[in-house]
């Protein structure tokens, strides 16, 4: 039944991108930026409309889309007969794919950040004017952080009906297959081969870093059982990625050991010295780890601007799809220089760590295209940037004011990433920039993507945004941003170069994009072997239900009136706590508190509220009734969780709250009673 | 007077049918057909639609589509007797009246089966929320665990009319029946000309026999205490459920010498392991539904299963246009929300029918199958997003070797189709359809021995479930798509071979005339539903108290797990219980700790025992709280120790004269 349901919902979806894709076309000339465009557009103008007026329940809007979907379908029947099926066929298989994972890993777990993504989409879920209350703050409005990507999973919910777990994996699969089908459109632009654009579009959504094709040989490989094979798997995954500072040091194969030394003590700058935290993340790491971040959002926007930078800047390699777009050359098409200069300001909603670099990207085209004697549209690009900027403008006046303070900094001698360690990373951009030079006379954009992406490569190494974090984290969030993009971008903009190389170039390029999408082959063997508990269930809470009282719980919560729920807090963050309350749609008192009190800007209040809850949960808060009252709590969990933590306080505080909260038991067994108090 | 608005209100529904089967039969000629997907289309669009907004009341409406009716009735008279209209509607009459006197005879909705269960389905629809409603047997949930559409069905017909819950129960169930009927005929008159052969099959049909009709009255022997009546209800029953229930032990089950030699019970030796207990393989046919009363899903899904063949029947002999296709794909993903047990078949007989069309080279028109198919699940989209993630998981597993049916037990369930599917492939030259139709119905059966639906359920009632819905299914559809087909055969033999099982089937007959002469009518023309428990006059007072009272939570004491009296106030009151049958509500939302938690607590409430009671009353919101003569037969002199303890908060209202049982309610005070 869940399958049939998801079979349903996706090909709505797909019927109403591609309509949306088909109805801009004629603009964008490139189905697949026209699709992105779509996607993107429409949600940017809700976000704007939604700053004014909150629009409320917006179901009713699928039958009408769908239907002008239909309708524009059927109007242009035939350009989709004579070929355009092909490129919407790129889309459909990866959104087929990476909905087939999300469908088998569906788990919004407490294990990594996904609650907290989970609470920025609840956030957005009520559609009420924004911005919105903060589910994990409810007396404070959220508007300290970034979370664009998180409003488009919300209203993806609201429009088709979902629970916001299901939208949130939706969404995923959603962005995902853009980018495939956006990679596709910059592979397509410089190579007439389809099985080397697949080849590049594979490494650039299942590859890994230059780690990958080594794991199996710096790593030791032993793996006794399935159970013991996906763990190997996982932790091969983990290491293609945070190999630089917490991976490289469980090398512990000869090899291995040869190629990246361990740090010996006389090494190292001080004592106490630690190696440097530096991830690369990959598209495929982040499928892989299911997180809903705003990455995921910064590679769309990095994607759109490749896309339209090579549908810009390229000659035709293939034969014209359905019109004479490729013919006669894009290289004047304002929509697109608006869309390319249109992504730099929305980085600033969607994931601000990459302002700088996606501004550079746009920068260095506009050098490029005035050194080419072929100056770019200033009149679509200004028009781009500044119909953008006002559309975001309302967000920006709410979250500017409340975003933390960062500066930028001089990279310090000791914190530079190993040599050896870069190379590592980086041998497969390297190569392919090598290549691309060569190519140089013949291909002239290979100039611009070398130059661009060697000078963000050295940049990162050069400076960093200090967030005030421990030495060994120093550069962490900066890289971790800033890498992905860089490494994302070069690898689908210098491959695709490269595949348009000599036979040489090209047979190298292609041996490289290989070597990397091998990391694919630790992600199949994680997804064959691991145990699938929670498959087909989308909403993403099934690990939270497996206890009956805990269903029970959920399912009150979920239809009960909007009121505040109390959790208890086992840790300050990555805990289960508000679970009950973010599943529900319901606002939770605590949150999680180190997430909350670093958004803002290490609140005391944040944390002496997170210890009134340990109190209250071992029956110690002496005002406890007035601390729920005074909080507005409607709603306190007793949950399985709570009774394995400290059972006999249950009494204790019942006896403390009675008076203002009814207690209602949903099992009563040998352990005591679990259940739910609420306000009366 | 009673009477008087009996005969208003049938001819009120009737007219409106009437006027809708006018209305499609501008574009679908046949009428049976105009009239089922017209009545079906309007519930689909309507719960569609419901499912943005709520409509609220309705009742405005049957003034203006009746008066639509009549006008379109009487301005086309003429050209719709030309086309036959009045001797379809005459069909469908008939069949309509055979179902109401059915319910006009045995209108009770008791706790007997899924009477009380159906009408909580349809009570939940009523007040026009906008769905899924909240759950009246379930609060503060909403009701998105069941397939509930031809209760929806129900409800929007009550709530045209003004009906109450039960009266559109027993309502619906002739309106529903006689369409299915009238197109059953409709297959059965497109094949065959000899009006014997036709009467022999809809009789088979409509009495509800099935292969082991004839077989029973030599293997069960009902005991005389019985009675006629109930001898007779104990081999309708035992026609449908004899795999398994004839082998529990009981006093009525009597095998007789013959029976124990054509079915040998399950000795202890050949039990694949100790305290084996023989599978319950029950089979409930279409006409089954007449004599249980039940509006459960079976009767929407051999709806739709007719409605099928005969769009089918249609479709071959050019009755209709490329319209029918469509529409034939429509009926498939209405049936997820129908009866989903039947979803993969009805989309088996629907590959089938495409497979028989391409064997034939006259390809179907995809677009219309494309177009009626996509409808069909847009327009149920809103209600599957949240059904398929609360419905329970029931995966489809291969049938264990100790489950499979007793070859001796399932030859005499299944020999009369397993004697029709080779019989219609005689001389198949010309008759493709025929052979199409008999293999698919053949390999439904096979395939329903090699797997099943893995519900809650286990144990004995491991496949129970599935075979209830699906052999019904298999059979029904089997007798009138291959029964028709058999019997207009150019063979000779075949049709005579035909027409002597079926005639062996007519047995039936005798066992059900039997039942409805001697089983005994105290409620009959009562069709509210209610008179079993009403004719007590306190009883009656209170039901009446209620329904007049303000919304709000009613609590009644529940004794059984499901099939209990406990619920039936707050139900035909239209209030919301506080919890419903606790076996009921974890068989659709397991596990539901919290209502096992409630049912216990209830008991000790009734049994003055519940410490806080009146705390306990507060905080789940209890509005009203039922005491019936049971509660005073089964805790003897606790009512005055349970008026104490919630007496501050709680108004005593009795209705029950001094001597009798206490019957009344507390309410709270405001």
């Amino acid at each position: 039944m869940s399958l049939i349901l998801l079979v349903l919902i996706a090909s709505l979806l797909l019927v109403n991108f591609a309509g949306l894709a088909l109805l801009l076309r004629p603009w964008f000339r490139d189905h697949a930026i026209a699709k992105a465009a779509g996607v993107i557009g429409f949600t940017l103008l809700f976000f704007f409309i939604e700053h004014f007026a909150g629009l409320g329940r917006l179901v009713w809007m699928w039958p009408l889309t769908t239907a002008i979907a239909l309708g524009v379908i059927w109007l242009r029947l035939e350009e989709i007969k004579a070929g355009l099926w092909k490129q919407e066929l790129v889309f459909v298989i990866a959104f087929l794919f990476a909905l087939a994972w999300k469908n088998s890993f569906p788990d919004i777990v407490p294990q990594d950040g996904q609650l907290a993504d989970l609470s920025f989409v609840d956030n957005y879920l009520h559609g009420g004017t924004l911005p919105p209350q903060d589910s994990w703050l409810p007396h404070l409005p959220f508007n300290m952080c970034y979370a664009f990507q998180h409003y488009g999973a919300a209203l993806l919910a609201r429009i088709i009906g979902l629970e916001g777990g299901y939208a949130m994996n939706l969404a995923f699969a959603v962005i995902l297959a853009l980018l495939a089908s956006l990679a596709w459109s910059v592979a397509r632009r410089f190579s007439a081969s389809r099985a080397a654009c697949a080849v590049l579009v594979v490494a650039v959504m299942a590859g890994g870093s230059g780690i990958a094709p080594l794991t199996h040989f710096i790593m030791n490989q032993d793996a006794p059982n399935r159970e013991a094979k996906a763990g190997l798997a996982s932790d091969n995954v983990w290491t293609g990625m945070r190999f630089a500072g917490s991976y490289v040091d469980r090398i512990n194969t000869d090899f291995g050991k040869a190629l990246f030394p361990p740090l010996s003590s006389e090494d190292k700058p001080s004592p106490d010295f630690e190696s440097r935290d530096l991830p690369l993340e990959t598209i495929a790491y982040l499928t892989f780890l299911g997180d809903y971040h705003s990455s995921l959002g910064g590679f769309l926007l990095l994607f759109i601007a490749l896309a339209c930078i090579a549908a810009l800047e390229s000659t035709p390699v293939a034969p014209a799809v359905s019109n004479s777009a490729q013919a006669t050359g894009l290289s004047r098409n304002r929509p697109l220089q608006a869309l390319l200069a249109a992504t730099v300001p929305l980085t600033l909603a969607m994931n601000p760590w990459i302002f700088p670099l996606q501004a550079i990207l746009l920068l260095g085209w506009a050098a490029y295209r005035h050194m080419r004697k072929n100056a770019p549209d200033w009149s679509a690009i200004l028009a781009g940037g500044f119909v953008t900027m006002a559309l975001i403008y309302p967000f920006l006046s709410q979250f500017a004011p409340h975003a933390l303070p960062l500066q930028i900094r001089m990279v310090a001698s000791t914190d530079h990433t190993p040599w050896n360690v870069f190379l590592g990373l980086y041998w497969p951009v390297l190569v392919l920039m090598v290549l691309a030079l060569t190519q140089m006379r013949r291909i002239r954009p290979a100039l611009l993507a070398v130059a661009v992406f060697a000078f963000l490569l050295l940049l990162s190494e050069l400076v960093f945004v200090d967030d005030s974090a421990a030495p060994k984290y120093v550069r962490f969030d900066t890289v971790l941003k800033w890498w992905e993009w860089i490494y994302a971008g070069a690898i689908l903009l210098i491959g695709a170069i490269c595949l348009r190389g000599g036979k040489w170039v090209r047979g190298i390029a292609v041996a490289v994009l290989l070597l990397v999408s091998t990391y694919a082959i630790d992600i199949a063997s994680y997804w064959h072997n691991s145990g699938k508990l929670s498959a087909g269930k989308m909403s993403g809470y099934a690990w939270l239900i497996r206890d009956g009282a805990d269903k029970a719980i959920l399912e009150f919560l979920k239809s009960a009136p909007h009121g505040v729920v109390l959790e208890s807090l086992d840790a300050d963050a990555y805990t289960p706590s508000s679970a009950f309350a973010l599943f529900a749609a319901q606002p939770s008192l605590n949150g999680w508190p180190e997430y909350e009190a670093q958004w803002r800007g290490a609140s005391a209040h944040v944390t002496d509220n997170a210890q009134r809850n340990r109190l209250f949960y071992r029956g110690n808060l002496p005002d406890a009734a007035q601390w729920l009252i005074g909080n507005d709590v409607r709603y306190i969990v007793w949950s399985r969780r709570d009774q394995e933590r400290q059972a006999d306080a249950r009494t204790r505080i019942d006896a403390l709250i009675s008076p203002r909260y009814a207690w209602i038991p949903v099992t009563i067994d040998g352990g005591g009673e679990l259940g739910y108090w609420v306000r009366k | 007077m009673n009477l008087i608005y009996i005969g208003f209100t049938l001819a009120l529904l009737l007219i409106n049918v009437a006027g809708v089967t006018a209305l499609v039969g501008r574009w679908i000629s046949a009428f049976p057909l105009a009239r089922a997907t017209g009545i079906l289309l309007l519930c689909t669009v309507f719960f569609f639609i419901e499912h943005f907004i709520g409509l609220g009341r309705l009742v405005w409406m049957w003034p203006f589509t009746t008066a639509l009716s009549l006008f379109l009735l009487i301005h086309c008279r003429k050209a719709l007797t030309e086309r036959g209209f009045w001797r379809s509607e005459t069909v469908f009459l008939l069949a309509f009246l055979y179902g109401f006197a059915w319910r006009y005879t045995f209108p009770d909705i008791n706790n007997s089966s899924e009477h009380v269960a159906d009408l909580y389905f349809i009570s939940n629809y009523l007040p026009g929320h906008t769905l899924p409603p909240p759950d009246i047997w379930y609060p503060p949930h909403t009701f998105t665990v069941y397939y509930a559409f031809q209760h929806y069905g129900a409800a929007l017909m009550a709530r045209m009319f003004g009906f109450s819950g039960g009266l559109a129960y027993n309502l619906a169930i002739p309106l529903l029946t006689g369409m299915t009927v009238a197109l059953a005929w409709y297959f059965i008159s497109h094949f065959l000309q000899n009006g014997w052969y036709r009467a022999l099959l809809l009789i088979v049909f409509v009495s509800g026999a099935n292969s082991m009709s004839p077989l029973v009255h030599l293997a069960m022997n009902p005991p005389e205490f019985l009675g006629p009546g109930g001898q007779a209800q104990e081999l309708i029953v035992g026609s449908q459920r004899f795999i398994g229930d004839s082998e529990m032990p009981s006093n009525i089950h009597v095998p007789t010498p013959l029976g124990l030699k054509l079915f040998p019970p399950l000795q202890e030796k050949g039990k694949p392991a100790p305290g084996f207990q023989p599978r319950q393989l029950p089979e409930e046919t279409f006409g089954y539904l007449y004599f249980l009363g039940d509006y459960h899903p079976p009767l929407g899904s051999f709806f739709l299963l007719m409605l099928a063949l005969a769009l089918i029947a249609a479709i071959e002999t050019g009755a209709i246009g490329k319209l029918g296709e469509g529409a034939l794909a429509f009926t498939v993903p209405i049936v997820m929300i129908t009866n989903p047990w039947l979803f993969p078949f009805q989309g088996f007989l629907l590959m089938a029918w495409i497979v028989c069309r391409l064997w034939q080279k006259r390809a179907p028109d995809w677009r219309m199958l494309i177009g009626g198919g996509a409808l069909g699940f847009a327009l149920i989209f809103p209600f599957l997003i949240d059904f398929a993630a609360r419905s329970i998981s029931a995966p489809i597993r291969p049938v264990q070797s100790t489950d499979h049916t007793p070859w001796t037990r399932f030859l005499g369930m299944h020999w009369t189709l397993m004697l029709l599917v080779p019989l219609a492939m005689i001389k198949p030259a010309g008759r493709k359809l025929a052979v199409a139709l008999a293999l698919t119905f053949g390999l439904l059966l096979l395939i329903s021995e090699m797997i099943y639906v893995d519900d809650p359920t286990g144990d004995l009632y491991e496949r129970t479930n599935t075979t209830m819905k699906w052999w019904g299914w298999i059979w029904s559809g089997g007798l009138i798509a291959v029964g028709t087909l058999c019997l207009a055969s150019p063979v000779k033999f075949v049709r005579w071979a035909t027409a002597l099982m079926l005639a062996t089937l007519c047995i039936c007959v005798l066992d059900v005339g039997r039942y409805f002469y001697y089983e005994g009518k105290p409620s009959v023309g009562h069709l509210e539903g209610d008179y079993w428990y009403t004719a007590n006059p306190a009883n009656r007072d209170l039901f009446n108290y209620l329904k007049a009272a303000p919304d709000g939570i009613v609590l009644e004491s529940q004794y059984e797990e499901r099939y209990t009296d406990g619920g039936i106030h707050a139900l035909f009151s239209g209030k919301t219980l506080a919890f419903g049958w606790p076996a009921h509500l974890d068989t659709w939302r397991t596990p539901v700790d919290d209502v096992w938690t409630m049912y216990q607590q209830t008991q000790q409430f009734y049994r003055g025992a519940l410490p806080n009671s009146l705390d306990w009353l507060l905080a789940h919101d209890i509005r009203y709280v039922v005491w019936r003569p049971e509660d005073s037969q089964k805790n003897f002199g606790v009512f005055p120790q349970i008026n104490g303890q919630i007496g501050s908060r709680y108004i005593w209202q009795g209705f029950s004269e001094p001597g009798a049982p206490l019957v009344g309610v507390w309410v709270r005070k405001p």
